[in-house]
């Protein structure tokens, strides 16, 4: 079930994505140009390596490719091949699942300092509660059925 | 009577995104209508794996109903906005939403997303502005999502002015075109490298300070949390200078005479009393 | 026209076409034939590798002649191929052209049915034995024949219009040009040279611009507008409205003081913007006619009636601030459309708008003439410093999905010719090129840009991303470079954009009073994009220069010769032109006189009349088109159109069973 509107074909290899990318301006390695090239060219499997997880989702790729290429898009797509094929996943997004799955948000609730060194909680602040536990169960079953592969 | 999306970050760490918001809205008569189940819209595991987020953001859809919903973080405006966009473009997309949804025994809805930046912009129209921020130099940060993608629209996306247009509204002097006003923060970049993220993050203090900025608006917790939370962090470790930040609900609360305490003035680490003093408060 | 064959008995010949294996490959044609041979009233069946060959017709040819064969069914392609063919073969034979039907077993059949080739083989035999259906009612029908106004109208006066306007005067034919600004020209007068000779662009066309007044034959409206185009090829009739100048052109002198007292400034659009104008002004100073135009819509005296300075001031009386509108009937018998093309702006991601150091090609082109608005010296616009940097933006705005998808053709070879401007005012500039590709496909073309290498400028391979406007204007460009595998930053003391180009903000009326089509990308759609393609779907209506798509100098010119050919072929040499008799026709008897369609026909070709008491309508056949709109909408079922009746079309359907 294809999730995203990359069009890798449609490159006409302008190297705007790559002049726009937030990430191709502090690391000399990352390019979108190439790995949309490398798609193109049938060398998917070069590009599914950790460096895929580089990419900001900052979406200027997108908006300024003129051929509506969405490389940003096909990184998506291609950190899920990578996932799937068991090269790679970053550290980060262990504990965030184990969020999700607990409470159904990706961060634990946190008590937070302000300014003046005074803790605050959800609770201090009078905000309303998070999700009820049946809730968060019925989540985190629907989740693991998708993480399995069964939907 | 609006629906309005908290997202993760907010509901368990920038408690000023959701106590300005609902201070904000409370002044502007607004009641909130409460979704005790909303979860993660689940913007950061899109790559990981796509169900996820599908199921995710369009579990919260459905919460909505139909009617106006407000989200205050831009990952999940975009998230949502994106999903809406694929399930009403993908015909096998929809029926497996509808699928999955049913196993929560919940039924797919479309309500309104709306930015917290196109939401102010049309409804400030025609309130008072008991404390407008004069002589104040303003510049905004969109951040990325309330600008950029296939599913987006409110505002022009390599020219947009509905944000700076808020600000002159409410009394600021708002600089409407400075380098690198449109670019990336850098904060989703702190999960998987870290280094990466605070250079970037830095990058966008320093363009602000040689536009001489008096202070920088964003409507983004993420974002927020970068340039604001981290902002100390940035000092030290990249040299970035010090600038106010203010959430777009602070800036708003604050024009319409809303006490700082209850826009969580106080959970700004950015030194935002320099402003306060300017506008006499 | 013969009337032979139209009544006696019918009897048919069928010819079926292998078009090499393009039919004979999928359908079994020989079987085709012995089917068709066993019809009724059909006298004889063939089939031949090449229908449209001369053998081929010959075999037609011959049968009419010695068989008696008095209707022809031609199974082969589509009648937009061959039709025409085959109504001269049978023309050629004696036979009325009419009596042809072709029946398409290729494009409806072999084409698309080609892994199934015994049911297609089936269902071209039912397609003949329609065909031949059809054929047994066919009549003779005799053409229209309009007479010839011996004059054309071309409307638009740049480069392309005056080409074509001073062609057809020097073969003798009157000629109406019309312009909508106040001076021919058009974008070839704002140019300061053309590449890739760099010739001066005023210097050739300026004597061109001058031979038109001067020519008996041609009559010059400018400051005007087409309003309305009626009638049919051979004899239009088009009402153009002539704009006020409010200076009477028989007293004027062009000494230019009317301009040089008004107090009114605003932007002159000649010079894109960069300088002003008065509200009385001259569009240039070649201008042609070099008459002033009060611009009322910013003249103080048409806000507060009280300026009267250029009326006063006026050596010759010649000012009139109670000029009216006229409005000018002319009778042609062709038209050719020559409205050029706009610039597309909508480009603030390249700093468009946001800094008045980021200008557009056609800018560029009026900073650098010495009449121009810095008298031909290139500085930074914002401060009038000297250019350390310059960077050119090829492909601003094309082919880019999010604004124009097409590719905008000159602006590969403009930019060059830019970098060489740049380079030759200001030798000690950096000038860099930024492209994707570099279209330079002409004559004189790839030796041009090899040229620009050899002067030093920077060609990088690279799209920039959104460019950044620092504090004192200066631009920052940021690209990705390919072969360098960096990305570089270069600071820009001016940056040109090569724009897309638009159809001609006026085309859109033009386009819809004439009724031409337009293609996806807006621009004139041509009959034929290979081989007719200074032509459109309607008879007598030409098309020429950038109208018709973005493109050079030369190739508008030849457009225009073209058209102007065309003109004098079809129309103007002639003394009638024929029109195609497929037009409606209103049975007498049956038409209750509701008038149901008479509002309905886009032409206005239906007309009420009173007859013995009753009403009816009628068709001016010099009107009718054959669109088939009041055919459908009478509900007395009272109008057909020729060679498309009822009947004929009951009998193809019935065709189906035999």
């Amino acid at each position: 079930m294809a999730t995203g509107f990359e069009r890798p074909e449609k490159c006409f290899q302008c190297g705007r994505c790559t002049s726009s990318c937030t990430i191709s301006k502090v690391l000399k390695d990352y390019r979108p140009s190439r790995i949309v090239s490398s798609v193109r060219l049938g060398l998917t499997e070069r590009t599914l390596n950790d460096t895929l997880w580089n990419c900001a989702r900052c979406l200027k790729c997108v908006e300024y490719c003129p051929q509506k290429v969405a490389p940003a898009d096909l990184i998506l797509s291609l950190q899920f091949l990578a996932v799937s094929k068991g090269l790679t996943f970053p550290e980060a997004y262990e504990e965030m699942l184990r969020n999700l799955s607990e409470t159904g948000l990706a961060f634990k609730q946190l008590s937070v300092v302000d300014r003046e060194f005074e803790t605050y909680t959800r609770e201090s602040l009078n905000l309303p509660p998070l999700m009820a536990e049946a809730r968060r169960r019925k989540i985190a079953e629907v989740l693991l059925k998708i993480g399995k592969g069964e939907l | 009577m609006i629906s309005v999306y908290w997202g993760c970050f907010a509901s368990t760490k920038q408690y000023c995104v959701e106590v300005s918001t609902r201070s904000l809205l409370e002044n502007l008569g607004m009641k909130i209508r409460e979704v005790e189940a909303w979860s993660c819209c689940g913007h950061p595991f899109k790559g990981l794996n796509p169900k996820t987020w599908l199921y995710l953001a369009s579990r919260n859809l459905a919460l909505a109903g139909e009617g106006d919903l407000l989200t205050v973080c831009n990952g999940c405006y975009l998230s949502l906005k994106e999903a809406q966009h694929l399930i009403g473009s993908k015909k096998d997309v929809a029926e497996w939403v509808h699928r999955t949804l049913a196993l929560e025994g919940l039924e797919y809805s479309e309500p309104k997303v709306l930015n917290p930046i196109e939401f102010f912009h049309d409804i400030i129209g025609g309130r008072e502005v008991v404390n407008p921020l004069k002589g104040l130099r303003l510049g905004a940060h969109y951040g990325c999502h309330s600008i950029r993608g296939l599913a987006v629209g409110f505002d022009s996306p390599t020219n947009p002015g509905k944000l700076e247009d808020i600000l002159e509204r409410i009394g600021a002097n708002a600089v409407r075109d400075y380098p690198d006003r449109l670019d990336c923060c850098g904060a989703t970049l702190m999960a998987v490298n870290p280094d990466i993220g605070f250079t970037l993050g830095s990058r966008k203090l320093m363009m602000a300070k040689e536009a001489e900025l008096d202070g920088v608006v964003t409507p983004c917790p993420y974002c927020f949390e970068m340039l604001d939370t981290r902002q100390e962090t940035l000092i030290q470790l990249q040299e970035a200078p010090d600038i106010p930040v203010l959430l777009l609900q602070q800036a708003v609360g604050l024009a319409l005479g809303i006490d700082g305490r209850r826009l969580g003035l106080n959970f700004n680490m950015s030194p935002v009393d320099r402003l306060l003093k300017n506008i006499g408060k | 026209m013969e009337n032979r064959g139209g009544r006696a008995i019918p009897s048919i010949g069928v010819y079926i076409c292998h078009c090499g294996t393009n039919i004979a490959g999928v359908l079994d044609v020989k079987a085709l034939r012995e089917h068709a041979s066993r019809l009724r009233d059909v006298s004889v069946a063939r089939d031949h590798a090449y229908m449209c060959s001369e053998a081929g017709q010959e075999l037609i040819k011959r049968d009419v002649e010695r068989r008696g064969v008095n209707r022809v069914v031609i199974a082969a392609c589509s009648p937009t191929m061959h039709e025409y063919t085959f109504r001269s073969v049978l023309e050629r034979a004696g036979l009325n052209p009419y009596l042809l039907e072709m029946a398409n077993v290729r494009e409806q059949c072999s084409w698309v049915h080609s892994e199934k080739p015994s049911e297609a083989t089936e269902k071209a035999g039912k397609l003949i034995a329609m065909g031949v259906a059809r054929a047994r009612l066919l009549e003779s029908l005799q053409p229209l024949k309009t007479p010839v106004t011996k004059s054309a109208m071309v409307i638009g006066a740049g480069i392309t219009g005056i080409t074509a306007a001073l062609n057809l005067a020097n073969m003798g034919y009157e000629v109406y040009l019309v312009e909508k600004e106040a001076s021919i020209g058009g974008k070839m007068a704002q140019l300061d040279k053309t590449f890739p000779t760099l010739d001066c662009s005023p210097c050739i066309l300026t004597p061109l611009m001058a031979e038109v007044p001067s020519n008996k034959l041609i009559r010059l409206l400018t400051y005007s507008e087409v309003e309305g185009v009626e009638g049919v090829a051979g004899s239009f009739t088009a009402k153009v409205k002539v704009k006020p100048r409010y200076i009477k052109s028989e007293k004027c002198i062009g000494c230019g003081v009317c301009s040089k007292v008004c107090p009114v400034e605003v932007p002159n659009a000649f010079d894109e913007g960069l300088s002003s104008r008065k509200a009385a002004y001259i569009s240039f100073p070649q201008a042609v006619p070099r008459i002033p135009v009060v611009d009322s819509l910013n003249c103080l005296h048409f806000k507060n009636h009280q300026c009267n300075i250029c009326f006063d001031k006026c050596p010759t009386n010649a000012v009139d601030f109670d000029q009216k509108e006229a409005e000018v009937e002319v009778n042609v018998g062709a038209v050719i459309v020559a409205t050029g093309f706009d610039q597309y702006r909508n480009l603030e991601e390249y700093g468009l708008s946001r800094s008045r150091n980021v200008v557009t090609g056609l800018q560029l082109e009026r900073l650098v003439c010495p009449t121009g608005p810095t008298d031909g010296k290139v500085a930074r616009l914002s401060d009038g410093s000297d250019l350390k940097t310059v960077a050119i933006a090829l492909c601003a705005g094309s082919r880019d999905e999010r604004h124009l998808q097409y590719c905008c053709v000159v602006g590969c070879m403009a930019g060059l010719k830019h970098a060489w401007y740049v380079k030759s005012h200001v030798p000690e500039a950096k000038v860099y090129v930024f492209y994707n590709d570099l279209r330079a496909a002409g004559k004189g073309y790839e030796e041009f840009y090899s040229r620009l290498r050899e002067m030093g400028v920077v060609f990088v391979r690279g799209k920039p991303e959104h460019v950044d406007v620092l504090k004192d204007e200066t631009l920052l460009l940021t690209v990705f470079d390919q072969s360098l595998d960096e990305l570089l930053e270069i600071k820009a003391d001016l940056l040109i954009l090569e724009t897309g180009l638009t159809p001609s903000h006026g085309l859109e009326e033009v386009r819809e009073k004439l009724r031409i089509p337009k293609g996806a990308d807006g621009f004139l759609l041509e009959l034929h994009p290979k081989l007719h393609p200074v032509e459109t779907f309607s008879e007598g209506i030409y098309i020429a220069g950038a109208a018709q798509g973005p493109k050079d100098i030369p190739a508008s010119v030849a457009q225009a010769l073209a058209a102007s050919s065309k003109v004098a072929e079809k129309i103007l040499s002639k003394e009638y032109v024929t029109v195609e008799p497929v037009l409606a026709e209103v049975n007498g008897e049956r038409c209750s006189g509701c008038m149901i369609c008479v509002p309905l026909c886009p032409f206005k070709a239906l007309k009420g009349i009173e007859e013995d008491e009753k009403r009816r309508v009628v068709v001016e056949e010099a009107r009718c088109k054959g669109c088939g709109i009041c055919v459908a909408s009478c509900p007395n079922s009272a109008i057909e159109l020729k060679h498309y009746r009822d009947t004929q079309i009951l009998e193809l359907i019935s065709g189906v069973a035999l």
